[in-house]
């Protein structure tokens, strides 16, 4: 079997681990590396024994690979991807798949255009937990859905926010919370339960120092009328994430790596109908799963699903267009909490464009910096 | 007090009301002394059964000198009107939940129990649980910190048939309002006590499932005075039993699923931590711990009409004082009427835009048709 020829632009603490990553998995090959500090890009170049790029433009046009994948920052996603898209390369984008809604629906488009496969690194989806989650959603065991919950969890120090001068800056990143750790789980959320139609979202800078936001609530309300309710920050210890969906059929709840699942014996309407005791209740079966996190090897398998979609034509784990959604919800979330107003989805392109044009000119260089470059230990094998 | 027991009269004796004639009569410190509800039949029937005398006017019985005590368990509407009454008369009493419809009737009998200096309890009879008891112990005392985020998640389910049960249920002139004054005032109960009172309340209400003419589902956005948020969920439209509750501080976090809670205890306060931490990828310390439950204390309803005699004749500590059954209701009065005005309601609620709000509701109230009349407890609390 042909093995897929992988780029990969943009080599910080990330994009160095996807190099260790491509280099572990079979259907693919690290063929060559770019980055604009063009020292880092030799030093890596030589350590994996690949040529190696500061110009993006010119790896893409190389010739030396298939595929890329996309480890730069967040506003520099779009054009990267675009461009080798157009140039005929499969790409994988790292999350978020763009800070707005109208550059990640340039990238849908151009991946449509151009017939390229076009993922995006959401690698939770390869969760265990998550699989099943999605599997009784699909098989219909909760029904349609009438209310949600999220309740996403970070913790990030001062000294987090002080390692990069483009950290949680509107102009280095296009947002805080939302924009840099919520996107795992709001993707699953919404892949979940779908994207809800209004947002009514309250963000502020609650303990941190930095210009972006650090907490986030918002109301939701979905096609059917259904209620939800979201809430993230960076400053409250104890990763975790917790989910409720409460359907016609039973009830599902994730709580970090647990599933609880509620099968009602009749649906929820009828019986509320038909029931002439007043005291009558639905019967309820709850069954639990307890599943182990496979966060250490999850990048790794959305980079073998990616490759062996090019290659067999498999079923992409998180495409473009799941991207594109879980922007959707962020801009959303954002421009409702600025505006103080409801937002419907989708958001309006113009106006977050216009929106995030003001906030950037307002977004000021970071003082006290002490530049750390590493990647989450967590993500490391 | 006569030989150490507290004499007592129950008023309200078709639902709840007859399931507390059997614990009065149950418990060493109290006797029953009379029934009384509107409705003869209900009463005489019941009078009867535990003979002794029936009354179907509160006052009369009030004026009787038969008791020392009332429990007041009818419709909430009235729960101010008779409570006054027997505290001016003398009496103390315990009231069912909640203990008024409106903050201002509340304001009106806590007033008149300060008065009258008798004592005034509110059956808020799931604070005598230990998983509620051990709650309020830990975060009074500081296990957590300063409070910086709250979350409360309480669903309930009714059927139709349950709402068609009554000619007052659900409706505004009947209980002034619908699952915020019924099914959760207990949760709300220990949500204030252990989270607090809100400063602000953004809430929607709507009628999601039933035929009926108040909310069936409740969303609150909270603000509270150190600026933390909150969100508050209630509804009788899906199933129960999977209530959940996040207390997050700063030196720790409670989480409560169903009854079980757990406790985190972090190494530092958060604040501080966040401004020490040099490594970019620190992080917190944090011990995790399943509390364990003293389950060997008496619980239910019962607990909370023997303590009610406690503090009588001996001035035992109040388990669910009246006075703090206020909290709930100024707290269910802001979710109604920022959902009805559409805008965010501060809290104490202005008295006079609720009664205002309250007396337009009761206007449009309608009599319910195709009622089909059960009156029967909860089977939970008939033991």
């Amino acid at each position: 079997m042909k093995k897929v020829r992988i780029g990969i632009i943009g080599l910080g603490a990330m994009g160095y681990g996807h190099c260790k990553n491509v280099r572990s998995i079979e259907d693919v090959s690290l063929t060559c590396v770019c980055d604009n500090d063009e020292a880092l890009a030799r030093e890596r170049g030589r350590e994996f024994g690949v040529p190696y790029f500061s110009d993006s433009r010119q790896l893409i046009n190389s010739g030396l690979c298939d595929a890329i994948i996309v480890v730069v920052p967040h506003w520099f996603h779009p054009d990267v991807s675009i461009y080798a898209l157009s140039k005929g390369l499969h790409v994988l984008c790292e999350k978020p798949l763009a800070v707005t809604v109208s550059d990640a629906e340039r990238m849908v488009k151009a991946a449509k255009k151009y017939k390229r496969i076009f993922a995006v690194m959401h690698q939770m989806r390869t969760e265990p937990f998550f699989k099943k989650a999605k599997e009784i959603m699909e098989s219909d065991i909760i029904g349609k859905i009438h209310r949600t919950l999220c309740v996403d969890l970070w913790y990030r120090s001062q000294a987090y926010y002080d390692s990069g001068t483009w950290r949680a800056t509107w102009k280095g990143e296009g947002g805080g919370v939302l924009i840099n750790q919520a996107p795992h789980i709001i993707d699953l959320f919404i892949a979940l339960a779908g994207l809800p139609v209004k947002v009514e979202a309250k963000t502020r800078t609650k303990l941190h120092k930095i210009e972006v936001e650090d907490e986030v609530c918002a109301f939701l309300e979905y096609k059917n009328g259904a209620w939800g309710y979201y809430y993230t920050t960076t400053c409250e210890p104890i990763r975790n994430f917790y989910m409720e969906f409460a359907g016609e059929k039973g009830k599902m709840i994730i709580d970090g790596y647990k599933i609880k699942l509620y099968r009602y014996s009749a649906y929820l309407s009828v019986f509320t109908r038909k029931a002439k005791n007043m005291w009558e209740s639905l019967n309820v079966k709850e069954e639990i799963y307890n599943f182990e996190s496979n966060t250490s090897t999850a990048q790794m398998e959305m980079i073998k699903n990616f490759a062996e979609t090019i290659l067999k034509k498999e079923k992409l784990f998180a495409t473009g267009r799941d991207g594109l959604n879980t922007i959707e919800f962020i801009n959303a979330c954002i421009l409702s909490g600025k505006k103080k107003k409801p937002v419907t989805i989708p958001v309006d392109r113009k106006e977050y464009d216009e929106f995030m044009a003001g906030l950037k000119k307002l977004s000021k260089p970071k003082k006290n910096v002490k530049v750390q470059i590493a990647t989450d230990p967590r993500l490391l094998r | 007090m006569e030989s150490g027991v507290v004499k007592i009269g129950v008023v309200g004796v078709g639902g709840m009301g007859s399931a507390h004639c059997k614990m009065v009569k149950d418990i060493k410190e109290t006797e029953l002394v009379f029934v009384c509800d509107i409705e003869k039949e209900v009463a005489k029937a019941r009078g009867e059964e535990f003979g002794v005398p029936y009354f179907t006017d509160y006052r009369e019985a009030v004026k009787s000198g038969l008791a020392d005590a009332l429990i007041i368990a009818t419709p909430h509407w009235v729960h101010p009107e008779i409570a006054i009454y027997a505290f001016k008369n003398g009496l103390h009493v315990i009231s069912e939940k909640p203990i008024a419809v409106t903050v201002s009737d509340a304001d009106r009998m806590i007033k008149a129990a300060k008065k009258s200096k008798k004592v005034f309890a509110v059956m808020y009879q799931r604070r005598t649980e230990p998983w509620v008891r051990k709650l309020k112990e830990l975060v009074r005392d500081g296990v957590i910190g300063e409070i910086t985020r709250t979350l409360c998640i309480d669903p309930w389910y009714r059927s139709q048939a349950y709402y068609d049960s009554g000619t007052w249920r659900a409706t505004w002139k009947g209980e002034g309002g619908g699952v915020l004054i019924n099914q959760a005032p207990h949760t709300i109960d220990l949500f204030m006590a252990v989270g607090g009172l809100p400063v602000k309340v953004e809430a929607k209400t709507r009628t999601k499932l039933h035929k009926i003419e108040v909310e069936d589902e409740v969303c609150a956005f909270l603000e509270y005075k150190n600026g933390a948020w909150g969100y508050y969920y209630t509804t009788t439209c899906e199933s129960g039993g999977t209530f959940h509750m996040e207390l997050a501080g700063e030196k720790g976090k409670i989480i409560v699923n169903g009854t079980d809670i757990t406790l985190y205890r972090y190494d530092m306060p958060v604040s501080e931590f966040t401004y020490k931490a040099e490594n970019m990828w620190a992080s917190l310390g944090v011990k995790e711990e399943k509390i364990e439950l003293d389950t060997n204390v008496p619980v239910g309803h019962g607990e909370i009409i023997r303590n009610f005699a406690g503090a009588i004749l001996k001035n035992e500590e109040l388990i669910s004082p009246g006075e703090e059954g206020l909290k709930s209701v100024e707290f269910i009065n802001a979710c109604i009427l920022s959902s009805k005005t559409n805008k965010p309601v501060k809290i104490p609620v202005n008295r006079k835009d609720y009664d205002t709000l309250m007396k337009k509701l009761i206007a449009k109230s309608k009599v319910k048709k195709a009622v089909k009349v059960q009156r029967m407890t909860d089977p939970k609390f008939a033991k």
